[in-house]
């Protein structure tokens, strides 16, 4: 049994993993809520809306004194995080929250907690997966969970919708969420009358009130009737409805119109990717520099079960988790700069797993990848090799060789220091990690596709 | 309860909460005055139609 290290702050309960099977532990003195939860009705009517992570209950001998029972959740494909989400992932994590906290209000609950670490994506539909996240409500006392709110869910998405769209990045320094004053200075009194209630005025009573609450037992003192409570729940709704995108445009969102790739060329290399996984069985395939999703969507359609589409660009990110929520694939688009990837984090590095600690795919796929890492970021082939064989034991990987268009880009506004960029010595660094299975030519281009599959000595 | 509320949050969610809660009490006055005012409109024409009978 190994206890799962970023659930210690809950005393309702823990995850737990054996023989990689997760379960989560629901301790005696969450009894009563849990079976509220789910005697009431509302376990039934979230899962059945889609909001929250069905489980079954599991005959699990355990000697924990504390234990009232064991649960098995639904298996989550792949765990990311709010700093991994585009724009509308994180809108509609907030939307799902909140529907989820007003619904169990009409059972007599509320949510005690509203951290965006709760909300994983299904086929692009946002759930809740902590089951012990509901308390019983009690009449006048306001919602535990507001500050919490604001700082993971408002103040993102407001910062990235006003200011910057790459703002979302600040939730990877702070874990707990964005905090009130930083976003109000950040905003600059942008956001409309919404920003100026939750970020700005709420920045000021924080302030003002930060010695008060050392008084002991000054916050029952609170009162909120019910009309005003479900009131601010509404508002909340329709404040996060009502940030949107405005006139973002990114280096990267009109990328399939704006290759250097023939119709040939790109109908080839949708044939030489096809080829590749009908000859394999690839069940998880991660595809690194995915933009919108195109490629993942050819892999998805030749075998694959589920495909991780990480890209650098927040709206490329954007498109093709917009598609993904129309189409339900099993695709979770994530922004991910490869150059930087996301680390572990919180307390002892271990709350928030790195990307390597949180999965293995079957395969990785990179293509027209190479040359940003080789040359815009200066990488070695071989560390680029020995970083994609640490991840997979396959990999489908594109060369563009130096005397393409799109190589003379990067090349153009500095000094061509890459001799070593030719596609002999692509091979013998990756020779080095890997077999070459086989290798097909785009047509119409210079370009190379390769399948290589890990040598045995080094997995 | 495990998580920090914070006394400022605490505190500030009273005036947002009475901000919300008076936009909801306006919102709903005008509905019931507007469905009010379609009520009173419909039985005009009612009576109007019967008066044309």
């Amino acid at each position: 049994m190994k206890k799962e290290y970023s659930s210690f702050r809950d005393p309702s309960g823990f995850i737990f993993s054996v023989d990689n099977y997760v379960f989560r532990q629901v301790n005696n003195s969450y009894k009563a809520q849990y079976d509220h939860l789910m005697n009431s009705g509302l376990y039934q009517n979230l899962v059945t809306e889609q909001l929250l992570v069905d489980h079954k209950p599991i005959d699990l001998e355990t000697n924990d004194p504390n234990k009232y029972m064991v649960i098995q959740p639904a298996k989550i494909n792949f765990i990311s995080y709010p700093y991994e989400w585009s724009f509308s992932q994180l809108k509609d994590a907030a939307l799902t929250t909140l529907k989820i906290h007003k619904c169990a209000l009409k059972y007599g609950m509320i949510l005690k907690d509203a951290s965006a670490y709760n909300i994983q994506f299904f086929n692009g539909v946002p759930k809740l997966i902590d089951t012990l996240s509901f308390d019983f409500y009690h009449e006048g006392t306001p919602w535990i969970a507001y500050g919490q709110f604001c700082r993971h869910f408002l103040a993102p998405l407001m910062l990235m919708a006003n200011i910057d769209i790459r703002l979302s990045q600040l939730m990877r320094i702070y874990i707990d969420g964005i905090p009130i004053d930083l976003a109000s200075k950040l905003l600059k009194g942008k956001g409309g009358f919404s920003a100026k209630q939750h970020i700005h005025w709420h920045a000021r009573a924080i302030s003002k009130y930060s010695q008060d609450g050392k008084v002991l037992g000054k916050t029952r003192n609170v009162h909120i009737n019910k009309f005003n409570y479900v009131a601010l729940i509404d508002s909340l709704i329709s404040t996060v409805q009502r940030i949107t995108l405005k006139g973002v445009v990114t280096e990267w969102m009109d990328y399939y119109n704006n290759t250097n790739y023939s119709d040939t060329a790109l109908k080839s290399k949708e044939k030489i990717v096809s080829s590749f996984f009908k000859l394999n069985d690839f069940n998880i395939v991660w595809d690194l520099g995915a933009n919108d999703g195109r490629f993942s969507r050819i892999v998805l359609e030749n075998g694959a079960s589920l495909v991780i589409s990480f890209d650098l660009d927040a709206i490329a990110v954007e498109k093709n988790y917009q598609l993904v929520k129309k189409y339900k694939n099993s695709i979770l688009p994530l922004l991910l700069d490869l150059t930087n990837p996301s680390p572990g984090l919180g307390f002892a590095n271990r709350e928030r797993l790195s990307i390597e600690e949180r999965q293995k795919p079957d395969c990785i796929v990179a293509l027209a990848l190479i040359h940003h890492l080789a040359i815009s970021n200066n990488a070695p082939f071989e560390k680029i090799a020995e970083w994609l064989a640490l991840l997979s034991d396959n990999l489908i990987i594109e060369f563009v060789p130096k005397e393409d268009s799109q190589v003379q880009v990067l090349l153009a506004t500095r000094d061509d220091i890459f001799l070593n960029y030719t596609k002999s010595e692509f091979e013998k660094a990756f020779q080095h990690y890997f077999d070459f299975i086989r290798s097909e030519n785009i047509l119409n281009s210079e370009r190379v596709i390769y399948h290589l599959r890990k040598k045995r000595e080094h997995e | 309860m495990y998580l920090d509320p914070g006394f400022g949050s605490m505190i500030f969610q009273l005036i947002v909460a009475l901000i919300a809660g008076l936009g909801a009490y306006f919102a709903l006055a005008k509905k019931k005055a507007i469905s009010l005012f379609n009520k009173k409109n419909k039985t005009n024409m009612e009576d109007s139609n019967e008066e044309r009978i």
